[in-house]
């Protein structure tokens, strides 16, 4: 508490009106949590991850009725088979992820070598064209079912996203997720933020709008509306297109910059993927 | 220089083929319970409107809170003007409603 | 200046009414034209919006139909989303966190310490007064709030010689905590209260005489230190061993050892930055095998305690 008080006052300190000038990200991760934590005090730490059901307790009901009998279970023994099954040269996923499947919270990560914001659907395609399969779509289908397996067995790793210091390109990736997440955009000129900052725990029509501290630790998620299991770059894009946005490709550098953000405001948060949500 | 509400409204009107200033407010009310179109219920409790949203202003006492229908529009075609950080889409600046649309919600609001 | 941009728009949407007069197969494809580029230079900086590319294949399909009024119309809609959407994503460039996250943070946060300091004692910030008992009678610690109160005589002087009165450092030895007048205060409350602390006042007689810390009771170093022949000519030593034992809950084992497990915790004091006579005790008790924990050096003495503006009080003989 002390420390995000003396953060805070830092930052005040600092004397901005842009914040994105100021501030390192540690600050900025401190002030986005401190900002949900202030939103809504009655929320545990912990709950955050179940997002819109840590604060709609009706919805909340609803969830753990459905939860009784996970509607993505189909997904989980799917994604199972495909990691045990394996690639037509012999080798399997085991042979590129030796700490798997269990290594949900290695990602996304800042991938030296090569510049960029590495997501683990990215990881499992590179590994498949490694040993000469066939990439994955990544909205959903086999890659949801293979990331809700690898979600299952991460489930309670804390999420730990770090952003190199000696590296500035990756306070780069991290700044451009940052710029997207509160940038407005599309023709009716919201901002991911709008919603899922500003006006989160209010309602939306006939949704509760969910906090985004959480919004990274539940994916692939089985949503009701779609029927199917899906990515998170497929609710990008479909958010995307709600706001009149044209979408951005699934797995674009635009995504990836934006996944790394995204989780790193929510280091600290357990993974409890996948999810079940309307 | 300050765009005079009815100018706005003028130039509505003269866009909506020399007809008055004055919308169809039953039309408008469609256009703001329609998904696809206004949508303000999304956002904006309307009387009579089935599951509301609570993002914004309940819409109910308008004429308490607008002077005239002029300024009505003028919030309505970009509400960024009054507050930079607002949040409710321009519906005229970004064209997501036409000129005649924004009449026809303009009047149904205000008799909110 | 954005009503300026209203008004142009407001009569950009009067030129393409359907008012217009019938359109040709040039204006159409310059229309189309027009409105690729400014979709382009939108997506150029992420700023398409969703419906831009639609619009125009739209527009490519009228004119296929030969329908170059609507093609034009709807190219001049897409021409407008792509301006749109490029300045929009313009002026979006350094988006970041806005100012009424940190407002509410900080308002959060202004109420939290408000309700914390609300919730402490209500009374004075200061120290609240509390009785302790000296030479068995009742005394009341306080601090005195008389802005025209002066230091007592003794501690009024700048210049001392050294030896006796050399600068003490921080710390006494390895292990023992030197404290300020808050410690020396919460040490008072315990003794107060039975629980196994003493408050020694280190000095001579001559300086208890002008007054010591309601509480404590003298054991001048004199008495205790081995080398010196103790005030009734004993030796120090045997001193020391009886103090230890009769005073300070040291238990004598069988083997005529010294079990420090039970002993008091010792608050050592005299007159200040610039009397080595607690020093000296100290010594003298860890020497003897005190654990280092157990004394507490109040180095600031008599000197700081009359600064603080702390009751004395004067031995009642």
């Amino acid at each position: 508490m002390k420390t995000i008080i003396a953060t805070l006052l830092a930052l005040s300190l600092s004397g901005f009106g842009n914040l994105a000038a100021a501030a390192t990200p540690e600050q900025e991760q401190a002030l986005w949590q401190r900002y949900f934590q202030a939103r809504f005090p009655d929320v545990p730490l912990e709950e955050f991850p179940n997002g819109v059901y840590a604060i709609d307790p009706i919805g909340r009901e609803n969830w753990e009725a459905i939860e009784e009998f996970p509607p993505y279970e189909t997904a989980l023994s799917e994604g199972e088979e495909l990691w045990n099954t394996p690639f037509a040269d012999g080798k399997g996923y085991a042979d590129c992820f030796p700490d798997g499947p269990a290594i949900m919270n290695q990602y996304p990560r800042w991938d030296r070598a090569r510049g960029t914001v590495v997501t683990l659907p990215l990881a499992i395609n590179e590994c498949r064209k490694a040993h000469g399969e066939k990439p994955l779509k990544y909205k959903k289908g086999p890659i949801a079912s293979l990331l809700a397996y690898i979600g299952y067995e991460s489930r309670g790793q804390i999420t730990d996203v770090k952003i190199p210091k000696d590296d500035p390109r990756a306070l780069a990736a991290y700044e451009k997720g940052k710029q997207f997440y509160f940038a407005r955009r599309g023709q009716l000129n919201f901002s991911c933020a709008h919603c899922h900052l500003l006006y989160s725990g209010h309602v939306l029509r006939t949704e509760t709008l969910s906090p985004a501290f959480g919004h990274t630790t539940h994916f692939p998620v089985y949503r009701s509306k779609w029927g199917e299991m899906g990515t998170l770059h497929r609710r990008y894009i479909g958010c995307n297109k709600q706001v009149r946005a044209k979408p951005f490709k699934p797995q674009s550098e635009e995504y990836r910059n934006l996944e790394y953000f995204m989780t790193y405001m929510n280091n600290g948060l357990p993974l409890n993927a996948p999810g079940a949500r309307k | 220089m300050y765009l005079k509400p009815m100018a706005i409204a003028a130039a509505l009107g003269i866009f909506q083929s020399g007809a008055t200033l004055a919308g169809d407010a039953v039309a408008g009310k469609k256009i703001a319970t329609d998904r696809s179109r206004g949508n303000c219920i999304a956002c904006h409790y309307l009387p009579g409107g089935q599951s509301p949203g609570n993002i914004g202003p309940a819409l109910v006492g308008i004429q308490g809170r607008y002077a005239s229908k002029g300024q009505l529009t003028e919030q309505i075609y970009d509400a960024t003007v009054a507050n930079p950080d607002s949040i409710m889409p321009p519906f005229g600046r970004h064209r997501i409603l036409s000129g005649r649309e924004l009449a026809d919600v303009v009047e149904y609001i205000w008799s909110l | 200046m954005k009503t300026h941009l209203s008004a142009t728009l407001l009569a950009g949407l009067l030129i393409a009414s359907p008012m217009s007069q019938g359109a040709t197969k040039i204006q159409a494809l310059e229309a189309i034209a027009a409105a690729e580029q400014a979709r382009q230079r939108a997506a150029a900086i992420d700023g398409e919006w969703r419906d831009t590319g639609k619009l125009i294949k739209k527009a490519k399909q009228s004119l296929e139909a030969h329908l170059y009024t609507q093609a034009v119309e709807l190219a001049n809609q897409a021409q407008l989303q792509g301006k749109l959407g490029y300045e929009q994503a313009m002026r979006q460039r350094n988006a970041g966190f806005p100012h009424y996250m940190i407002a509410f943070v900080e308002s959060q946060q202004a109420m939290e310490i408000a309700q914390a300091t609300a919730s402490e004692s209500t009374a004075s910030q200061d120290i609240q007064p509390f009785q302790v008992l000296h030479d068995g009678k009742p005394v009341t610690i306080a601090r005195n709030h008389d802005k025209k109160a002066q230091l007592p005589q003794e501690f009024l002087k700048a210049g001392r010689n050294c030896p006796p009165f050399c600068l003490q450092p921080i710390r006494a030895a390895e292990g023992v905590e030197t404290i300020g007048e808050l410690e020396m205060l919460d040490f008072l409350r315990e003794s107060a209260d039975g629980k196994p602390v003493l408050i020694i006042d280190s000095r001579t007689p001559e300086w208890v005489l002008r007054g010591t810390i309601p509480g404590a009771i003298n054991i001048p170093w004199t008495q205790i230190d081995p080398q010196q022949q103790g005030m009734f000519g004993d030796p120090g030593e045997d001193r020391l061993r009886s103090l230890l034992i009769d005073r300070f809950g040291v238990v004598q084992t069988e083997e005529g050892g010294l079990d420090f497990s039970q002993a008091k915790t010792l608050v050592l004091f005299c007159n200040g930055l610039w009397c080595g006579q607690s020093h000296a005790n100290i010594r003298t008790l860890l020497k003897a095998g005190y654990p280092p924990e157990k004394l507490k050096w109040y180095r600031g003495g008599m000197q700081d305690w009359v600064s603080a503006g702390l009751t004395t009080v004067k031995p009642s003989f």
